[in-house]
């Protein structure tokens, strides 16, 4: 799908409206859809039967001297032209198309004259015909004769269209330039899906035995008799489907995502197994409960997950506290009472997340492109590829980890190492794991040392004037609440330790200070040592 | 087994395992042990261990040693893949039939239903671009771009006839790794060390070394943990700049200081400890002293300069450089140390003569030239050392490569080269109780079918686990509502060479 800049958008509105004029509604609206998709197109590797021809690169079709390839079932019912996407085309070019047989009625015999072309885009009339045809498409150049090896003329799609409506109309040309301007228009385009037009759908047998080779008889799309009906008047497509799974007659979609939503808060969920809510899953430890916020989640609470969320937060069973005796843990070691608040890690993005808006570093920008903050140098590989990690400036480099970009062979390795789903498969369930590698990455990883700097920085610039006010106020941040007399005693000393260390280190504070420019250098190296300290407490990254 | 007794092992896998006693319990009694505490605790689910594979995963603790369910030959794994895939025609599989049959078209018989990457319409026939001899008391054919190699020739169990079913190379380095062409699954190493842990807690139990200048083309999933928890995944280790990522303290910190941050860190989470009462703050603990050891135990390791000069001379290896020769030493150096598996990728190796660095005459002695003999070196240097009783090493590409030249995009070319060829190919194992001097399984005249002895790349992995103490068949994980193995459901271990 291309997304066109505000100023296409509005050409494409008057193009649309002088087409419908000139046409039909409908004309307006295919048109619209080929512009914005380049479909519905035959690929050139869609060819069955070549000669003197290759799927270059293995492809693109690429025809040398004399060459010949073969397309077969294309529907030409009211086209009058063949478009095409080319390049890499040769001075003295010719294509000829016959249908159905080598020397089979020709349609289009021309020269291809760059000079005529609209970017890479190719159009020529052909002769009008009736019905579905295979076709054989011949290139001639005589130049090339001298080098038969030479790849000539190279195309990636073809499509056959009507021509432009309104001919003889006088604002005629204006609207055909428009036209081929949006084609050319280097929009940005995001993958999507779509059906496929009538003429590309398949028939779909039920296989004996599952074999292919033994197809009985043809279905239609339908969900297994066993689940609720497909709604009557949903279309048979991917909308009906949609329809059908949030259909208020299904309560497994509410009941899966209430408890995905459960797990994320409580550390598991009602039915432990997330990706499995049949009789191969672990029955939940309280069905009425998940029933409840299920039909609430559709009926009271409209599918709000925001609105959800209060709910369940601001209940007894989630605002407990999470210190227990021994006697219950013992009593209940898995939590699966709910009779005290839960401990879970933080997920890798959370992580990210707090260290970056404890320290007041965190981007608060919404939306948008991706953004590449840190990542140490030779992680990023991307073979075939120019493709260059190159770390985003100012803010984007401290943005929610939800926008780092994301490449699934080279995954974001402070991610990954906090256990986020690797995206080759669908994952139904992070496991949380407990590493010294985690470890390493928040003591040593840059963007945590910056955070470290940034959070002592804030930390001195508030007006706290004693040692233990500081630390007392760090705490209170990072965690929420106040800090005990016998971890304050820690903290003093590791930085007392610190300071001292840094006193005779001025060489070593400075490093640790990066562009922190201060008198106090060593007191300073100190705060982030005790900042750096407190990024790694089991508090700081549990919940 | 009926439902309620086929979820608690799967509950069990998942869970963190809270209550400390129960934790400790299992640390201390490893694999097998655990396995029967599991069915202790679980009232007899009728599991017997040859018939499942409880392997308790632990998320506190998710590396520690574990015993395989049978006795195992290796206790670590040297995997060599040159990715591209090396020639086995001019390296292993002599075929003076294709020498003399050079130039000629290809016979329309070896085209018939047949599926090539690059090669199109009728190609020539490309005969061998090496001198062939036999070597050692077995008699291996090893070619005179490997001199080195030949000389352990009686160390070695070649695989003559290997086939696998992918002709590109990202899905078939990924079958070749995880048992599957598409992404997804995990890789050997990780299933290695989710069943066995490792044996060093100071160095990451799997290691991956990349060469060549590129990194595969599946990208990292080929050493990725696929659907078992991500701890498993290799974790690479570089020869520039920090060994392991995020090794290194910050600049500024040193050792006194992080130590003194550290030993705060873990007294403040003592003390949360004792509030909360949650095991999982005790391996925090844990891990963060682990994780100061590692800062000294990896570039400890990784370190090649504290190494002697004749094993420099051996491996032929450069302090300081990128290479395959002291990646090779590096692999060393990890088994040595307690490492479970060390994965080797060279990328260089695809030898379609488009170019003279893909030429079979030009680029392709080259990269033979740079591996030879640091890949002879760790033989030698393992059995020297003992450690090639229980160190399999194996050698391997993707797939293999034509009898034809190849004729990209169906015309001639200037370099020898060959395409890309799934159905016959060679590998080699040795150590880790592979017997040596073995030559099994065995290509047509052309080395183009494999006509006795064919092993599947699931035959290979099957292989790797026996000689792990695994059976293939039921070293399972249960997900997405099935137990998945590394060999699906294929594979049988190849009994000819162990």
């Amino acid at each position: 799908m291309r997304t066109f800049s505000e100023v296409e958008k509005k050409e494409l509105t008057s193009l649309k409206k002088w087409v419908s004029e000139q046409s039909s509604a409908d004309k307006a609206k295919e048109m619209e859809l080929f512009l914005k998709t380049w479909q519905p197109i035959t690929y050139s590797m869609e060819t069955d039967s070549m000669a003197n021809a290759a799927l270059y690169d293995t492809k693109y079709l690429g025809f040398r001297y004399k060459g010949m390839a073969r397309f077969r079932n294309l529907d030409l019912s009211g086209k009058d032209a063949l478009l095409m996407r080319a390049f890499r085309i040769m001075e003295g070019s010719r294509l000829r198309i016959h249908l159905d047989e080598a020397a089979g009625p020709k349609i289009l015999d021309v020269a291809v004259d760059k000079k005529k072309a609209n970017g890479s885009f190719y159009q020529f009339p052909i002769e009008q015909t009736e019905g579905i045809h295979d076709l054989y498409i011949y290139y001639d150049n005589p130049r090339m004769a001298s080098k038969p090896d030479d790849m000539a003329f190279q195309f990636d799609w073809l499509s056959f269209v009507e021509d432009f409506p309104g001919k003889g109309e006088t604002s005629y040309s204006e609207n055909e330039k428009r036209f081929w301007e949006l084609m050319q228009s280097k929009a940005d385009h995001t993958l999507i899906m779509r059906e496929n037009p009538k003429d590309k759908t398949r028939k779909t047998h039920v296989f004996d035995r599952g074999n292919w080779l033994v197809p009985e008889q043809e279905v239609q799309p339908d969900v297994p008799g066993i689940l609720p009906d497909f709604p009557e008047d949903a279309p048979r497509n991917r909308l009906g489907l949609a329809e059908w799974i949030v259909s208020t007659e299904n309560p497994l979609t509410a009941r899966t995502l209430v408890n995905r939503l459960w797990e994320q808060l409580f550390g598991q969920g009602l039915a432990e197994t997330l990706e499995d809510l049949g009789t191969q899953g672990i029955p939940p430890t309280h069905p009425e409960l998940l029933d409840y916020l299920a039909w609430n989640f559709m009926h009271t609470h409209n599918w709000s997950i925001k609105s959800l969320l209060k709910e369940i937060l601001l209940s007894d069973t989630y605002r407990q506290s999470s210190v227990v005796g021994a006697q219950k843990r013992e009593a209940d070691p898995y939590n699966k009472y709910y009779a005290r608040g839960s401990r879970v890690r933080l997920s890798a993005e959370q992580i990210r997340d707090q260290a970056l808006a404890v320290s007041g570093l965190l981007s608060k920008k919404m939306y948008g492109a991706p953004v590449m903050p840190y990542q140490p140098e030779g992680v990023w590989a991307a073979p075939y590829n120019s493709q260059a990690w190159k770390m985003s400036e100012g803010e984007d480099r401290y943005r929610r980890a939800l926008y780092t970009f994301v490449k699934r062979g080279s995954p974001y390795p402070a991610m990954e190492t906090f256990d986020v789903a690797n995206r080759e498969v669908c994952s139904s369930r992070r496991i949380r794991t407990n590493t010294p590698l985690q470890a390493l990455l928040t003591l040593n990883d840059p963007v945590y040392v910056e955070a470290a700097q940034s959070f002592a920085k804030w930390i001195e610039s508030q007006d706290e004037a004693s040692l233990d006010e500081k630390i007392e106020l760090a705490y209170m941040r990072a965690l929420g609440r106040k800090i005990p007399a016998e971890k304050l005693k820690i903290f003093s000393e590791l930085y007392l330790a610190s300071k001292l260390n840094y006193e005779q280190d001025a060489e070593g504070a400075k490093d640790l200070l990066g562009e922190w420019e201060t008198e106090k250098e060593a007191h300073a190296a100190a705060m982030i040592m005790m900042a750096n300290a407190m990024f790694n407490l089991d508090e700081f990254l549990t919940k | 087994m009926n439902k309620k007794n086929h979820q608690l092992p799967k509950e069990a896998l998942h869970k963190k395992l809270e209550l400390e006693t129960r934790r400790v319990f299992l640390k201390k009694s490893g694999w097998g042990l655990g396995a029967l505490a599991f069915s202790a605790m679980f009232g007899g689910c009728g599991l017997k261990m040859e018939e499942s594979i409880p392997t308790t995963f632990d998320p506190g603790n998710p590396l520690a040693s574990k015993f395989p369910p049978f006795n195992s030959r290796a206790k670590s794994v040297i995997y060599i893949h040159m990715a591209g895939a090396p020639s086995q025609l001019e390296l292993f599989d002599y075929k003076p039939a294709l020498a003399k049959l050079h130039g000629q078209a290809c016979p329309e018989s070896l085209l018939a239903g047949k599926q090539f990457a690059f090669i199109r319409g009728v190609p020539s026939m490309l005969g061998p671009q090496a001198k062939f001899k036999q070597r050692g008391e077995s008699g291996a054919w090893i070619s005179e771009r490997l001199p080195f190699l030949a000389e352990m020739a009686d160390d070695i169990s070649f695989l003559k006839a290997v086939h696998t079913d992918q002709f590109n190379h990202a899905p078939a380095q990924l079958l070749m790794h995880t048992g599957s062409a598409q992404i997804g699954r995990p890789s050997i190493g990780s299933w290695a060390t989710y069943g066995l842990g490792t044996d060093n807690q100071d160095l990451p139990g799997f290691v991956v070394l990349t060469s060549g200048g590129n990194n595969p083309d599946a990208g990292k999933q080929i050493w990725g943990s696929g659907f078992l928890p991500s701890v498993y995944q290799g974790v690479q280790c570089r020869s520039k700049g920090e060994p392991v990522l995020y090794l290194n303290d910050p600049k500024g910190i040193n050792r006194d200081i992080r130590k003194a941050s550290i030993d705060a860190i873990n007294e403040v989470n003592k003390m949360t400890h004792e509030e909360f009462g949650d095991p999982e703050t005790l391996s925090r603990i844990s891990q963060y002293e682990l994780a100061f050891r590692m800062q000294t135990a990896v570039p400890g390791v990784m370190d090649i300069n504290s190494e002697p000069d004749y094993i420099h001379e051996m491996y032929g290896t450069e302090p300081g450089k990128v290479s395959f020769a002291n990646n090779i030493l590096l692999a060393r150096k990890l088994v040595e140390n307690g490492v479970r598996f060390v994965q080797l990728f060279d990328w260089g190796w695809d030898t379609h003569g488009t170019g003279p660095g893909g030429a079979l005459n030009i680029g392709f002695i080259d990269k033979c030239n740079q591996t030879d003999r640091p890949v002879a070196a760790l033989l030698k240097d393992l059995k020297q050392r003992g450690l090639l009783e229980e160190t399999l090493v194996v050698w391997g590409g993707e797939f293999g490569r034509t009898p034809m030249q190849e004729n990209r995009n169906g015309v001639g070319q200037k370099w020898a080269g060959r395409d890309h060829h799934p159905d016959a190919f060679t590998m080699w194992m040795a150590g880790g109780g592979i017997k040596g001097g073995i030559s099994h399984g065995e290509t047509d005249e052309l080395g183009y079918s494999g006509i006795a002895g064919q092993q599947s790349v699931y035959d290979i992995q099957a292989t790797i686990l026996h000689q792990l103490g695994f059976d293939h068949e039921k070293f399972t994980y249960e997900f997405q509502g099935r137990p998945f193995r590394l060999t699906d459901v294929e594979g049988e271990v190849i009994r000819e060479i162990i």
